[in-house]
């Protein structure tokens, strides 16, 4: 690999990892307080991008846009929450993770009757769609703004969980709830401020997708969830900074693999994802950063 | 905030699980009576099974039109992976139907497309076309897109002697499944055949090539162009292949890897599926390939224009004859379907769906009968058949038509007919 | 099953008690499945006929899954890999050699290339290819159960789930051997209820068994509290390999069954969507109640052909493309959320339909009921704080 095309793939595994790290951070955050794997997390993803796709069939400018379909995305965040996930609070842990594979299918098929079928063009505002050559590597602007936007919402976030008082009960929840309970911490609170924020990275991530490949439809969530899920695993469950980390580390592993990979092994590619991954369990389940070593037999 | 599942959450979990069973210990009276119901409940089962549902029927029917419908059973993948081509392939269909039931109908009788949705997977199609074929009896079949689902369906049908065309599904694997199974396309091995002698005119001698590794008809063309691009008649050079999952939608390490090659290949053959190929010529020519993208049929839809935007410019493909140029019967089909729609076909599948349902009934009328052998001979003596996506003919022995091949350019955000042709040497099915 | 060295349930005095009114209404049962079996077998169509097979398909396969997961609360979401692997083994053995040829194979050993069951009776290559997809799945689930039956979790659902991934990459990619995405078709259809039934009624059987035997009840033992259960001295690891390898050995076997019901193979048929649908059945019946899969695969077989009727009920517009597809599919995933907030436990949570049976049969079955409830409640005030605490 040259060193150009290696820069080249660099901006773009950063670029993928970003997205990957925008949803993982949403699922680790509500698995940390609930222990649910929330699979509907991609369609929020989607419905987010579907969203903006009509705000700005409305005419409205791009940033004004992105605000309100993350404030819609935000309200269907909750209303899932209020709807299907209150009410089966506590429950055992497949249980969550089956009523949310159920969440999940109910709002893609609904999507698939409301929007259709056909992938939509996204309208990525052409300011961002510019391909910048910098010593002879070419970087695509949305990459850019990609990163950029990330690592802005991840730095404001560490900014929320570490400085006020809900981002710290947010943490003493994940940490121990029952005790946080006992502290007068209010779970319904938590819970809520967590698909809040969560549902709101999933829409920023949604439009930066729709940004990314141009196109969106409604069974756009599966693979970034599916992702999103790895690198949480990667990261260690419910660690925000290793889900983080996992997104970056499978953006990277992606696109790599399939540079690497000879052609006629390329189509491997999440065979060895997988395999790592299964490798990575074995040998330390309690993922990346992760500090407590689950049980093992 | 790391925190780690254990097994003591699975002993609460488990726990409420026995805490909340329903209590009552059951008397072995009660498990007597329970197990006779089920005995007793099976064949209720059976009948209730046997409900077939009966409800799209209400077509307005003409007065010419009399007597009991003629039931053509529609099989399609509405919902899941395969929608996108399946839900066009139906609008046509429907298309082809109000205008049997506007006009003289079949065998002077009212036409009912039952349609069914296979869910995009294997099994539940293999259900519907069941339920079509064995509960419903409809007197023929039209549908499907994909090689895979084709396959089942058809076998469906040859099974129980039912005659079934083809939509969609280009692999000429599909008639070797039996005589009533025929196609509306053309094989794969004809466009990509066609593909690779335009390259060679083109002066176009080293290619790369990436393809969809989760389509049926993706590999195949990509096979069957990449088998003829080799030929010694034309003596190109595949320089290199590399492949994407179904689903995917971000391209770039491909791309930039094909970026990477030097000397750049004169054409970039990328063998997609319509849901794709927009995003792909996208993000190849952000990516700074800037050289001719060629491909198949799966291009075929405004998704190229609409998701590519400009760099779709330069895209040569090709396609179904018929809605491009001046072909009456294609023409035809573009106006009727504008009228019914509001909107121009977005699909050649839609095309593709119309001639199935139009040839299916022109056969039967030929035939004079329903049955299902009359129709399949009927079928196969079709001669010149002036369908939207081109001139069906079957030759003797051969299900698939010989149809000519439409080539077919980007300028400047429209599809615009190069030429249609017959190629030199089809590479064998 | 004989693999399993059990003591023979309640081999005490006590079980002559209500053995033989027990052994009766199996009988009956049996007997009026048989004679349902019969008057199916002879008067329905062929699509009637299928649904009914894919009944007791699907309750085979619902049935492993109980085993491996509900028995011993590690849970596989790799179960449909090995549903895979025996139907593309089954494929392979039955398909003609002359359309295996013409499929162009090329990765297929010269032995399986030639290997020709045409000239066998139907039912014996049929079973034949159950037994060898069995083996194999077995085999392969050995192998990778060995390091992940060492997981627990969420973290053994995760791995199991990329051994799901990895499967379906092979199947997708080895074109020599699975053609890839393509599959593999004109699969002779050699299953009929007969076989379909005769497997569940193993499976049903075998899982039982497993139940009632000290296996089972190491299973039950670690699932409800794994250090308790150790301290006994339950090897939990090797009860689990038992589970997992047998769950497999069952799947293994019921997808040459599907395979020649269908009529062909491909990777996309044995992916997520039917993952979740298995899951949802045994998760429906009740987690751990092996006749709650039956039920679950008996709902989740039939409800989509029920609803169908519900779909191309609307015409809107003169089109009538108004045609609501996928609402069947809402309409389960409410009805299953629905069960999850009303119903968490399932319809028979860790009971059986015949629970007196195993009750009279096995006095130990009401200390697993009983005893093992610890008052914690689930999930929430449990699992976050053992990072902090440990």
């Amino acid at each position: 690999m040259s060193a150009s095309e290696f820069g080249q793939q660099f901006v773009n595994a950063l670029g993928l990892g970003s997205i990957y790290a925008l949803v993982a951070i949403g699922l680790a955050m509500v698995f940390g307080i609930l222990r649910l794997i929330n699979f509907a997390h991609g369609e929020v993803l989607m419905l987010g991008a579907f969203a903006a796709y009509y705000f700005a069939a409305a005419g409205l400018p791009f940033l004004v846009v992105v605000l309100l379909a993350v404030l819609t995305t935000v309200a269907i965040g909750l209303l899932m929450e209020r709807v299907a996930y209150r009410g089966i609070r506590g429950a055992p842990d497949v249980a969550l993770l089956l009523t949310s594979l159920a969440v999940s299918i109910a709002l893609q098929n609904g999507a698939l009757l409301a929007f259709d079928a056909q992938p939509k063009p996204f309208p990525t505002p052409a300011a961002i769609q510019e391909q910048l050559t910098v010593g002879g590597i070419q970087i695509s602007v949305t990459n850019l703004v990609t990163v950029g936007v990330a690592l802005l919402l991840m730095a404001l976030l560490t900014l929320f969980v570490t400085r006020t008082r809900l981002g710290t009960a947010m943490r003493a929840t994940a940490e121990n709830a029952m005790a946080a309970q006992l502290m007068g911490i209010n779970l319904s609170t938590v819970i809520v401020a967590a698909f809040a924020i969560g549902s709101a990275l999933a829409a920023v991530a949604g439009i930066l997708w729709g940004a990314r490949v141009g196109r969106i439809e409604p069974l756009m969530g599966f693979i970034p969830v599916l992702k999103a899920f790895v690198a949480t695993v990667i990261g260690g469950f419910g660690s925000i900074p290793g889900a983080v980390v996992g997104a970056y580390l499978l953006g990277f592993g992606e696109i790599y693999l399939v540079a690497l990979l000879p052609g006629e092994l390329s189509g491997y590619r999440d065979a060895f994802v997988f395999a790592a991954l299964i490798v990575i369990l074995l040998f330390r389940p309690q993922g990346i950063l992760g500090s407590s070593e689950p049980e093992k037999i | 905030m790391s925190k780690s599942p254990n097994e003591s959450s699975l002993v609460g979990a488990v726990s409420a699980q026995v805490r909340e069973a329903p209590g009552g210990r059951l008397t072995r009276r009660v498990i007597l009576r329970r197990g006779a119901a089920i005995g007793v409940s099976a064949p209720l089962l059976a009948a209730a099974i046997s409900r077939a549902p009966r409800a799209a029927a209400r077509q307005e029917t003409p007065n010419a039109l009399s007597g009991e419908p003629v039931v053509i059973g529609a099989p399609y993948n509405l919902t899941g992976a395969l929608a996108s081509l399946d839900n066009p392939a139906r609008d046509g269909s429907q298309l082809a139907v109000d205008e049997l039931n506007a006009g003289g109908g079949i065998l002077g009788r009212p036409v009912e497309l039952r349609i069914y949705d296979g869910k995009s997977d294997v099994t539940t199609v293999t259900n519907i076309v069941r339920q079509l074929v064995e509960e419903d009896q409809v007197s023929a079949l039209v549908g499907l897109t994909d090689t895979s689902y084709v396959l089942a369906a058809a076998q469906v049908a040859q099974d129980n002697g039912v005659p079934y065309l083809d939509v969609g599904g280009t692999a000429p694997i599909i008639t070797s499944v039996g005589d009533y199974v025929f196609m509306i396309p053309f094989g794969d091995n004809v466009q990509a055949s066609v593909a690779a002698e335009f390259a060679q005119e083109q002066g176009w001698s080293t290619c790369a090539l990436l393809l969809n590794e989760g389509m049926d008809y993706t590999k195949f063309l990509a096979q069957y162009f990449a088998d003829r691009f080799d030929d010694d008649d034309i003596g190109g050079e595949i320089v290199s292949t590399l492949n994407y999952g179904m689903g995917d939608t971000d391209f770039s390490g491909q791309l930039t890897e094909f970026k990477n090659l030097a000397p750049q290949p004169d054409v970039l053959f990328i063998s997609a599926g319509p849901d794709e190929i927009g995003t792909i010529v996208a993000q190849a020519r952000a990516a700074g390939l800037t050289m001719p993208i060629l491909g198949g049929d799966g291009y075929d839809t405004p998704l190229l224009t609409e998701l590519g935007g400009p760099a779709a410019n330069g895209v040569f493909f090709t396609t179904h004859q018929g809605i491009y140029g001046d072909d009456p019967a294609g023409q035809q089909f573009t106006a009727a379907f504008q009228e019914k729609t509001g909107q121009a076909p977005n699909s050649v599948f839609a095309a593709l769906g119309y001639d199935g349902v139009r040839l299916m009934a022109d056969a039967i009328n030929r035939a004079g009968a329903l049955d299902g052998d009359k129709v399949r001979d009927a079928l196969a003596a079709t001669q010149g058949y002036a369908g939207a996506t081109g001139q069906i003919s079957y030759e003797e022995g051969s299900r698939i038509p010989s149809k000519s091949v439409a080539i077919v350019e980007v300028r400047d955000l429209k599809p615009t007919l190069l030429k249609v042709v017959v190629p030199k040497t089809v590479a064998p099915a | 099953m004989a693999s399993v060295p059990s003591v023979r349930p309640g081999a005490t005095a006590s079980r002559h008690r209500g053995a033989v009114p027990a052994l009766a209404a199996v009988a009956l049962a049996l007997t009026l499945l048989a004679v349902f079996l019969a008057y199916a077998d002879a008067s329905f169509n062929g699509y009637r006929l299928q649904i009914v097979t894919l009944v007791a398909i699907n309750a085979t396969i619902a049935v492993a899954l109980t085993l491996t997961s509900g028995f011993t609360g590690v849970f596989s979401l790799g179960q449909i890999g090995f549903l895979a692997i025996g139907a593309y083994v089954g494929a392979l053995l039955n398909l003609a050699p002359q359309w295996k040829s013409e499929m162009f194979l090329p990765g297929l050993p010269g032995w399986l290339a030639a290997f020709d069951t045409t000239g066998w009776h139907p039912q014996v290559a049929l079973l034949f290819a159950c037994l060898v997809g069995g083996i194999v799945a077995a085999t392969v689930a050995t192998l990778v159960g060995m390091p992940l039956m060492r997981l627990s979790g969420h973290y053994v659902a995760v791995a199991t789930m990329g051994f799901l991934i990895i499967v379906h990459s092979v199947a997708n990619n080895w074109s020599g051997v699975t053609r890839g995405a393509r599959g593999l078709s004109q699969i002779p259809s050699y299953t009929n209820v007969w076989a379909a039934y005769g497997c569940a009624l193993v499976a049903i059987y075998a899982a039982w068994r497993l139940r009632v035997s000290p296996y089972g009840r190491a299973m039950i033992a670690s699932r409800e509290n794994l250090i308790a259960a150790r301290a006994v001295g339950v090897n939990v690891h090797r009860s689990r390999m038992i589970a997992f390898v047998v769950g497999a050995f069952l799947t293994g076997a019921a997808g040459p069954l599907l395979a020649h019901q269908i009529g062909s193979v491909a990777p996309s048929a044995y992916y997520f969507t039917t993952t979740f649908n298995v899951v949802i059945m045994v998760v429906l019946g009740g987690m751990g109640s092996i006749s709650g899969a039956v039920l679950g695969a008996a709902i989740m077989t039939l409800a989509p052909e029920y609803l169908r009727g519900v779909e191309d009920g609307m015409d809107l517009g003169p089109l009538s493309f108004g045609a609501l597809f996928g609402l069947s599919q809402i309409i389960l995933a409410i009805a299953f959320i629905l069960v999850m907030i009303f119903r968490p436990q399932g319809f028979f949570g860790d009971r059986e339909l015949g629970l007196g049976l195993l009750r009279r049969r096995g006095p130990r079955q009401d200390g697993d009921e009983a005893e093992v409830t610890p008052t914690l409640a689930p999930g929430l005030d449990v699992g976050p704080g053992d990072g902090a605490s440990r």
